[in-house]
């Protein structure tokens, strides 16, 4: 139909010029995606996906259920799809295309959907079509009946090895897609938006793609980047670190979630990319005889991870000791889950504070809400001469008149000036 | 024949004042007898409020000895938003291994709560004790449940204010400071009535020094 016709009856149509380029990459995309289901897909422009799935029907726990994984799965891309299955690629093709979700699982339940077909499904040119016409030929059954020397006579070979190859009669090879080396993938959103849920919901679509390709390489990624460009084409990145390998879409959307909510956004968001920045193969997992204690790590690394991905990096932190008679250098900041040798035994408060406070004196002794009562100590501390931190102090333990315990020090080098470092809680 | 009152007993959420020692919790030992005795330890599965009069009265201290022996597990020691550095040669002293031990800093109460929430839902701690700014009633629900699924010592501690406010809290006792131990009165509990106020002994209790002057001679000396 001519363009000015379509105009002509319906005059509010909306026409959007086709792009050939924009469909090849989609259906990359999807193939991406579709790489966790099997390690051979191939391409059928413009929008079809061959999957070789008789390697992947016991892991996935049978074709039923691959075949639900996969249309869920789709589903969350925001895909429709239609799934056939059979023992040849063409066969498979040639029912999907036809709207038959069936799954011929021998060859001839394939023989029986495939006889049912129009041979519109071929590929041929318009004068063969007509001859067919003519000659009353509606359905692949009926061109399959004829006698093949004289289809080869009058159509030419290629008609009849199409037939062959759907029926799976003749090797049908396909060639795989191959993943490239690495992920990234963008979205052009339908409208601008500039609320992080839109976003995530969005970000979701190549989150699964990005899954899809890790799991086909057994990878998972330790680095992924959301770059989100706004309306005036300002860029802004959310880049989410994970501290062991992951290709579990909810863990990371979750991740991607916080991450984005602590993202100033530049304005409404027009483009998402998302990138896979660091890619390191995933540890196959062991299977150990504590079943727990494996678990319990794999929890503890998702909680770290949640955590910073909202609070930030600096927020979870472990604890460690260090060496130094300095009370302030005798612990140390550490990665969570850090071992350390215990301590020695000291009188030592539970709380310390991040600078000393000076205390306010009553004829000369130490007042905290009231009189301080010494009640171990002192203890001095004199060291760090040759690092320009000297430490000359007598430390005590002191309580007041409320029972509230208190670690306090007499600074050395200035008579009657005293110091509370900690709490006793 | 049963009545409709017979019924309502045999639903689980419903206890008796005379089924005092019957809790579906399962308990830790705090590691002090008189604590034991009257409360059973400490509840794992059920939160508790901590409401200190003041501050260094031991009300951190009393969680010491059963935060020792569930740092023994793979799980860790969550500390969310302490008011202060918690320092690591006093709770290694104490007997808790550090590399269970994580800190986290969150700023304000709605962050501190959600740390605390998730912190218990991961099932990755076995104790998460949390020092929220503030909190509601509904926020002290939201992490009863929380508690719940994890089995893990839930605790948060709250202003000496708090008191006068009712908490749906399950357990909630209240602290404070004498002159050589620590004064525990039990506001709220499950699974039996109230009971008198329990002393603890103070670990940091010593004969009292006389009072110093700059003079003094150290009595032990740490140079290095």
């Amino acid at each position: 139909m001519a363009l000015s016709a379509a105009y002509a009856l319906l005059p509010e149509i909306a026409v959007r010029t086709r792009d050939p380029g924009v469909e090849q990459r989609c259906l990359e995309e999807i193939a991406l995606w579709a790489l966790q289901f099997t390690s051979q897909v191939s391409l059928l422009p413009p929008a079809s996906l061959l999957l070789e799935i008789g390697g992947s029907l016991k892991l996935f726990g049978g074709l039923d259920a691959l075949r639900r994984q996969i249309s869920e799965s789709a589903e969350q891309l925001g895909l429709d799809t239609l799934t056939a299955v059979a023992p040849a690629p063409r066969g498979a093709c040639w029912l999907a295309h036809a709207g038959l979700a069936v799954s011929a699982e021998d060859h001839a339940t394939l023989q029986h959907h495939l006889n049912r077909l129009s041979v519109a499904c071929i590929d041929a040119d318009a004068d063969t079509f007509k001859s067919l016409q003519r000659m009353g030929i509606r359905t692949i059954g009926e061109l399959a009946r004829l006698p093949r020397d004289a289809l080869t006579r009058r159509f030419g070979q290629h008609l009849l090895d199409q037939l062959d190859r759907a029926f799976g009669n003749l090797p049908d090879p396909q060639s795989p897609f191959s993943p490239p080396t690495r992920f990234s993938a963008n979205l052009a959103l339908p409208s601008p938006v500039n609320e992080v849920e839109a976003l995530v919901f969005a970000a979701h679509r190549l989150i699964l793609q990005m899954t899809g390709y890790l799991s086909a390489s057994n990878a998972g990624v330790m680095r992924l980047k959301l770059q989100l460009e706004s309306e005036e084409t300002k860029i802004v990145d959310a880049i989410v670190a994970l501290s062991i390998p992951s290709r579990d879409p909810k863990h990371l959307i979750n991740l991607l979630r916080e991450r984005l909510s602590l993202t100033a956004l530049p304005g409404r968001i027009e483009a998402i990319t998302l990138e896979a920045m660091d890619i390191a193969q995933l540890a196959p997992r062991n299977f150990s005889f504590f079943p727990d204690a494996v678990h319990v790590r794999e929890e503890r690394t998702t909680l770290v991870e949640k955590l910073r991905a909202r609070l930030g990096d600096d927020a979870v932190r472990g604890l460690s000791l260090f060496p130094d008679a300095r009370p302030e250098l005798a612990w140390r900041e550490a990665e969570p889950g850090t071992r350390a040798q215990p301590a020695p035994s000291l009188p030592r408060p539970v709380w310390l504070l991040q600078r000393p406070r000076q205390l306010n004196l009553h004829d000369g002794q130490p007042w905290l809400d009231g009189r301080l009562r010494l009640l171990d100590g002192p203890e001095r501390i004199e060291t760090g001469w040759w690092d320009g931190f000297d430490v000359m102090r007598d430390y005590f333990v002191a309580r007041n008149i409320n029972g509230a315990t208190f670690w306090i020090y007499r600074e050395r080098m200035v008579a009657g000036s005293w110091f509370l470092h900690g709490i006793f809680s | 024949m049963s009545t409709a009152l017979d019924t309502l007993f045999h639903n689980a959420a419903i206890w008796r004042g005379s089924e005092q020692s019957r809790t579906d919790s399962a308990d830790i030992s705090s590691g002090f007898d008189a604590f034991d005795e009257k409360l059973g330890g400490w509840p794992l599965g059920a939160l508790v409020e901590l409401i200190p009069q003041r501050e260094g009265i031991g009300e951190f201290s009393i969680l010491l000895p059963a935060l020792a022996r569930l740092s023994k597990d793979e799980r860790w020691i969550a500390l969310i938003n302490p008011p202060h550095i918690p320092y690591a040669p006093a709770l290694s002293c104490a007997g808790i291994d550090l590399a269970k031990v994580v800190v986290v800093r969150a700023v304000g109460a709605v962050n501190t709560l959600w740390s605390m929430e998730q912190t218990l839902r991961s099932g990755a701690c076995s104790a998460v004790l949390g020092w929220p700014t503030s909190i509601t009633e509904r926020a002290i629900r939201r992490l009863q449940l929380a508690t719940e699924a994890s089995h893990a010592l839930g605790v948060y501690f709250t202003q000496p204010g708090a008191l006068a406010r009712t908490s749906p809290v399950p357990y909630r006792l209240q602290i404070n400071g004498t002159n050589d131990s620590i004064r525990v009165e039990v506001l709220k509990r499950r699974g039996g009535g109230l009971t008198s106020p329990l002393h603890i002994k103070n670990a940091v209790a010593v004969p009292e020094l006389p009072p110093i002057t700059d003079r003094d001679i150290p009595s032990r000396r740490r140079i290095a």
